[in-house]
């Protein structure tokens, strides 16, 4: 209908290649494709043991911890903003839990209430220093993710706190097992907090709005009359709120409170966020996207052991997978539907 | 609020202003940039508002749409002193501003921007999802009703659609949620002659609705052709109020002539 000119102008449509449906399925399934590749590659090469429960159990821990993260951070970049900080909201309240409940004899229900809270916390500050000093979110989350380690290592000290002889229930909820099967707690949590997300994400307003505050600064968004300042400071103590759930139940499940679990997560979070298809302009993602994102730095983490490569190579293999989803988010931008 | 108004026994009729601003003064530091505006804007009326760079226009946009609030002076709404505070505070007085870039949002698809900000939901207190369903056959319907027939799907992202098509999604949003003023920043600027003619009509469709329309615009010939009263500002103050038929088109080139003249000096 209207000429080619006036449509350019509109977006960056490169010239297209195939169907739009084809890249629309791309888009959608695209990083599940190579999940199934990969599993199949690492399965043939180890000779079937990758997909033994012993190794599965081993990836799902892994996946389950940086899943739940990396919604988080997808959450956070839709709205337009990035979190360096995770790493450290992943690991400084489970260690606060840690020490509560091993130094000051805090009940194990209080000690996680005061960790979610520092969790959340975290997320507020970031979020309050981004929208109203307007410092860029890249370097607020940075200058906390500097200070958090130090306050992580001062707190964990040179004697990790150690919960393995703490019996609660909580603590069997957040990391033991699915009832009595071999499925880690973790793991239901991620599919659970996933579930949930997809829904906020793509059927509340609340949703609509993170997307809409994400483009172009959220200029639109505010003169739709979205509040899009309370918008991204909620993301933002998502975000860390879900980080920091996630190392509490990581904690839960190996008793131990180390100082560099976590360690990678701020910037495999966000890999796994652009794996799974989300804009680095904002605007656009998907949970299960990042779900699927971390299951691919999962199995790649445990495959890669498995077939007996050096373990060195991990993160270099990672940031090529990176390199590869950013491109082929880029070729395929704007050939999705907006739902 | 209308019915709110019977009650307090202020007559209910079409010449009652929707939005008034009374005495308004802006300074940005020293800077001042409106100079004791008044305004007045009535039902099923457009309202051509046009200046060069610098005039005051866009601060006139900002106050009414809620970004900026005034140094010193009045608004009202319907008749009731209002602060508008935010865009948002604006919008829900029914009075809704349409960018020439910031209308629509690029990323999201054509229902949710229809309904972006006024989303229908269902649920308790709290925790409310979207009624999808009923929000994109309504956003279907109205776009049909206007002619929106080249768009494959309500789902695709808005930056599918041309400038025209995004001007005339705004334009439509505004008069289905019945709002009391909608204020058109340079709507036709970069449109093509055929989509521009039909912004105009999408214009004076929602002037038959009953909706006061503010168009902002730097040329007067983009504004004249659908205007009933044209205000012209210069310098933070309204140079010159020209009704339609008032003047003839050589008149009112000669009134911009000597506007121009006058800017010179």
């Amino acid at each position: 209908m209207m000429g080619i000119q006036e449509r350019a102008t509109f977006g960056a449509i490169s010239p297209s290649k195939g169907s739009d449906t084809a890249r629309r399925f791309l888009r959608g399934s695209g990083p599940l494709l190579g999940l199934v590749i990969l599993l199949g590659l690492f399965q043939t090469a180890s000779g079937g043991v990758f997909l033994s429960p012993a190794m599965m159990g081993a990836t799902t821990a892994f996946i389950s911890g940086l899943g739940v993260v990396a919604i988080g951070v997808t959450m956070l970049m839709i709205c337009g903003e990035f979190d360096l900080s995770v790493s450290q909201s992943f690991v400084f309240p489970a260690i606060t839990m840690g020490a509560l409940i091993t130094r000051t004899d805090t009940p194990v229900y209080l000690a996680f209430m005061i960790a979610m809270g520092v969790a959340i916390l975290i997320g507020l500050i970031n979020g309050l220093v981004t929208v109203y000093f307007k410092v860029d979110s890249f370097i607020v989350t940075l200058a906390m993710l500097l200070i958090l380690t130090s306050l992580t290592l001062t707190v964990a000290t040179t004697n990790p706190p150690n919960i393995l002889d703490v019996s609660s229930p909580l603590l069997d909820a957040l990391g033991g097992t699915f009832l009595g099967t071999s499925i880690k707690a973790p793991f239901i949590w991620l599919l659970l907090i996933g579930a949930i997300m997809t829904l906020i994400l793509t059927g509340s307003r609340f949703g609509s709005w993170t997307r809409a505050s994400g483009v172009r600064g959220g200029q639109s968004a505010l003169a739709m009359g979205v509040p899009v300042k309370s918008v991204k400071i909620v993301n933002f103590c998502l975000c860390s709120g879900l980080s920091g759930f996630s190392g509490i139940a990581l904690v839960a499940d190996i008793g131990l409170a180390r100082p560099d679990f976590g360690q990678n997560f701020n910037l495999l979070a966000i890999v796994a966020a652009v794996i799974g298809g989300v804009s680095l302009f904002g605007g656009r993602g998907s949970v299960p996207g990042a779900v699927v994102g971390a299951c691919v730095l999962g199995v790649l983490s445990t495959g890669l052991i498995v077939t007996g490569v050096d373990q060195q190579f991990y993160i270099g293999i990672v940031g090529l997978v990176l390199l590869i989803a950013a491109y082929i988010n880029i070729r395929l931008e704007g050939r999705e539907t907006g739902e | 609020m209308s019915s709110e108004m019977g009650t307090t026994g202020v007559p209910e009729n079409a010449t009652e202003p929707v939005v008034q601003l009374i005495g308004i003064q802006k300074s940005f530091g020293s800077v001042s940039v409106l100079e004791d505006f008044n305004l007045s804007l009535h039902p099923g009326e457009v309202v051509g508002l046009i200046g060069d760079n610098g005039a005051g226009k866009s601060t006139v946009v900002k106050i009414i749409s809620g970004y900026e609030q005034p140094s010193r002076g009045q608004i009202q709404v319907q008749g009731r002193q209002v602060t508008l505070r935010s865009p948002r505070k604006a919008r829900e007085l029914g009075i809704e501003t349409v960018y020439q870039d910031l209308a629509i949002v690029d990323d999201l698809s054509i229902w949710r921007n229809f309904f972006l900000g006024r989303e229908l939901r269902w649920g308790i207190s709290r925790l409310k999802l979207l009624r999808r369903k009923e929000m994109r056959r309504i956003c279907r319907e109205k776009l049909s009703e206007i002619g929106l027939v080249s768009l494959s799907s309500i789902d695709d992202v808005a930056k599918t659609l041309s400038g025209g098509e995004r001007q005339s999604l705004a334009i439509t949003r505004a008069t289905y949620f019945e709002l009391k003023l909608l204020i058109l920043d340079e709507p036709v600027a970069a449109l093509s002659v055929r989509e521009t003619r039909r912004v105009l009509e999408m214009i004076e469709s929602a002037r038959e609705k009953g909706l006061a329309v503010l168009y902002i615009d730097h040329n007067m010939s983009h504004v004249q052709p659908v205007a009933d009263r044209v205000i012209l500002m210069e310098h933070g103050r309204v140079a010159q109020t020209i009704t339609r038929g008032q003047v003839t088109v050589s008149e009112l080139s000669d009134i911009l002539a000597d506007s121009g003249t006058r800017r010179m000096k």
